[in-house]
């Protein structure tokens, strides 16, 4: 009797668990559905406040100066027109400011990349006296605000002299500012815009990989050079690479150095500030008639010209984008 | 040993442009600087040296010190846990097995790419003028238009939400970061019976706070030095709300042509960096974990 009460009492049991087990199971997949649904909802739409202000750019760039007062049109323009870019394209001349600024950006990013690589090669497989203090340096230079020392740089380009020789030399010293010199020796020096992050990344790389390569080529009779560009640099490349492209973009945006050194000299993110200006004085040339924008319009042309420096960014982006997520995760490098 | 001696050597040649570059470039305009800021000097004429006039100056009687001090303060404290925050959500999200990840990646890091560049900062101008987009959005919900850029209470936030909307790259190392978390952590946390909000706070964060770390400093560093965007979103107005400090820096420079007075400001800018960079490394031994224990 006892068993029989106690068999059903087991059974009992074991019923309400299949059934709570159950009860469960359902409710688990719902949330796990739901949790899908909430995520998905989330990232696409995070993604749409990503893109769409890149996407309105766009919009806006070929849009009338009807459209823009037209509070029907909030996206798709009514009477699309090229106006717009056509007017920003000659009053930036954009040809020629975007071959100044392709110029500068990939010397100076071809500098960075040689010369960072050198040094980060120097901090990363040698042992030197000073070098810890020395690498600490670099570190600090990282810490140093652009701000405190940009009016003795410009100076410093202004009235450039290498250690009192070139004024013994041609008399006087020599205006370095509205030229690539700047960015050229600054670039070869390691001592650009970030360079000490480019150098940590270098340094970092290099010293993570085996001593066993380097003694083996040692062995083999190479020279220190030999080793460094035959057997260390193959292997850096994808180090190079994220130093390079972020050089690139980096130059490309920057106003902070351009805007010191290039006070003549047109590049385009500086060319970016002068917009509404230069459309005006455009329009006085052709037209012989002084007008003031309004503000929208004006707002309109800064945009499209905006967007004209932003292309090719967007376009090497679309290009190399691999190369760029692939090395922030790989170096840690911040923007 | 000869041979390591020769080679240490080299090592001193391959940093040669560095030490080069450093001396010419960094240390001879940084010490300038500072002797510049105890000077008169409006690059004309000959500097004038005025011993600490510039910085009493500063702290006594320039009406716009304090509020631009104040402005950089409340720029970093708003942008760099927002940036971050943000930046972890979307990285978290994005961890849980997700298909085509790589393009959501891909997006995402889009505006990362123009940095703090002047084609950015004027499509904010655009997006969150009056008549903006933004305002045409939040009226389609029937919110009345919002003075983003006019308000002098949130102009500043409306600039800093520029820099969260570019939080790209701290999120792509806060993704890598995630990854390597070993998985057997969450399955032994889950057997235990822990929540998955628990699981975050006990496992993802301490596991991922190295990362952290590095991405605050680097952050604070930025974002004490930002400059382009209030310059040219709202030009440091309503009433000086987004008049942050570097404003101030360029402003006495190359618009008043005080440059004594500007490296003094500047040096002012460098020495509260480096407190704030030297008090996150402190703090960072009571929250970091580092497996090999830091070493």
């Amino acid at each position: 009797m006892k068993t029989i009460i106690q068999s059903w009492q087991i059974q009992r049991q074991q019923q309400t668990k299949v059934n709570r087990r159950k009860r469960q199971f359902t409710l688990y997949s719902l949330s796990v559905y739901g949790w899908a649904l909430v995520r998905g909802i989330i990232v696409l739409g995070i993604c749409f406040i990503i893109l769409y202000p890149t996407l309105l750019k766009i919009f806006v760039s070929v849009m009338s100066e009807s459209d823009l007062y037209d509070v029907t049109v909030k996206y798709i323009p009514k009477s699309p027109t090229f106006e717009n870019i056509k007017k920003v394209w000659t009053a930036m001349k954009y040809p020629s400011t975007l071959w100044n600024t392709l110029k500068l950006s990939i010397l100076t990013s071809v500098m960075q990349l040689i010369s960072c690589t050198i040094i980060g090669y120097g901090f990363g497989r040698f042992n030197f006296k000073g070098k810890n203090i020395l690498f600490a340096l670099v570190i600090l230079t990282m810490i140093v605000p652009p701000q405190t020392i940009m009016i003795p740089l410009f100076l410093h380009f202004r009235y450039f002299d290498l250690f009192g020789l070139i004024s013994k030399i041609t008399g006087s010293k020599i205006n370095l500012l509205n030229s690539e010199w700047p960015f050229l020796l600054m670039s070869a020096t390691g001592m650009g815009l970030k360079n000490g992050l480019y150098i940590y990344i270098m340094r970092q790389f290099f010293r993570n990989m085996p001593k066993e390569l380097e003694e083996a080529a040692y062995v083999d009779g190479a020279s220190m050079f030999r080793t460094f560009y035959q057997i260390m640099l193959p292997s850096a490349v994808p180090a190079m690479v994220t130093v390079f492209l972020f050089s690139f973009v980096w130059q490309w945006t920057d106003t902070f150095y351009s805007n010191l050194f290039l006070q003549n000299v047109k590049v385009l993110s500086t060319a970016l500030s002068s917009i509404s200006f230069d459309i005006t004085q455009q329009i006085y040339w052709e037209t012989g008639v002084e007008v003031s924008l309004s503000p929208a319009v004006s707002s309109m042309y800064t945009n499209t010209a905006s967007l004209l420096v932003i292309i090719p960014l967007i376009l090497l982006y679309i290009v190399a984008q691999k190369y760029f997520v692939e090395s922030i995760e790989r170096t840690g490098i911040v923007g | 040993m000869k041979y390591y001696e020769r080679k240490n050597y080299t090592g001193l040649l391959y940093i040669s442009p560095w030490i080069f570059g450093f001396l010419l470039f960094k240390l001879y305009p940084f010490v300038m600087s500072l002797v510049y800021s105890f000077t008169e000097f409006n690059i004309l004429d000959k500097p004038k040296f005025i011993g600490f006039d510039n910085y009493i100056y500063m702290f006594t009687r320039d009406k716009l010190f304090f509020p631009a001090l104040k402005n950089t303060l409340a720029y970093v404290f708003m942008t760099v846990p927002m940036k971050l925050a943000f930046a972890l959500f979307i990285a978290v999200l994005l961890n849980l097995k997700l298909k085509n990840i790589n393009i959501f990646r891909t997006a995402y890091y889009l505006p990362s790419i123009f940095g703090g560049s002047v084609a950015v900062s004027i499509l904010w101008r655009f997006l969150f003028m009056k008549e903006g987009i933004i305002n045409k959005f939040i009226g389609f919900f029937g919110i009345k238009p919002v003075d983003w850029l006019g308000n002098p209470d949130i102009a500043l936030f409306t600039v800093s939400l520029l820099a969260v909307w570019q939080f790209g790259s701290s999120m792509v190392i806060f993704l890598a970061a995630l990854k390597q978390i070993p998985n057997e952590l969450y399955e032994a946390a889950m057997v235990d019976g822990a929540s998955g909000i628990r699981r975050f706070f006990s496992i993802t964060l301490p596991m991922i706070s190295p990362v952290m770390f590095f991405n605050l400093v680097m952050q604070t560093i930025n974002a004490f030095q930002e400059f382009t965007g209030p310059y040219v979103i709202t030009n440091g107005g309503p009433m000086n709300a987004t008049y942050v400090y570097s404003i101030h820096v360029y402003d006495n420079a190359f618009r008043y042509f005080r440059m004594g007075y500007s490296s003094a400001l500047s040096w002012i800018l460098f020495l509260l960096i480096m407190i704030f960079t030297a008090l996150l490394f402190k703090s960072s031994s009571y929250w970091t974990y580092y497996e090999d224990g830091g070493k």
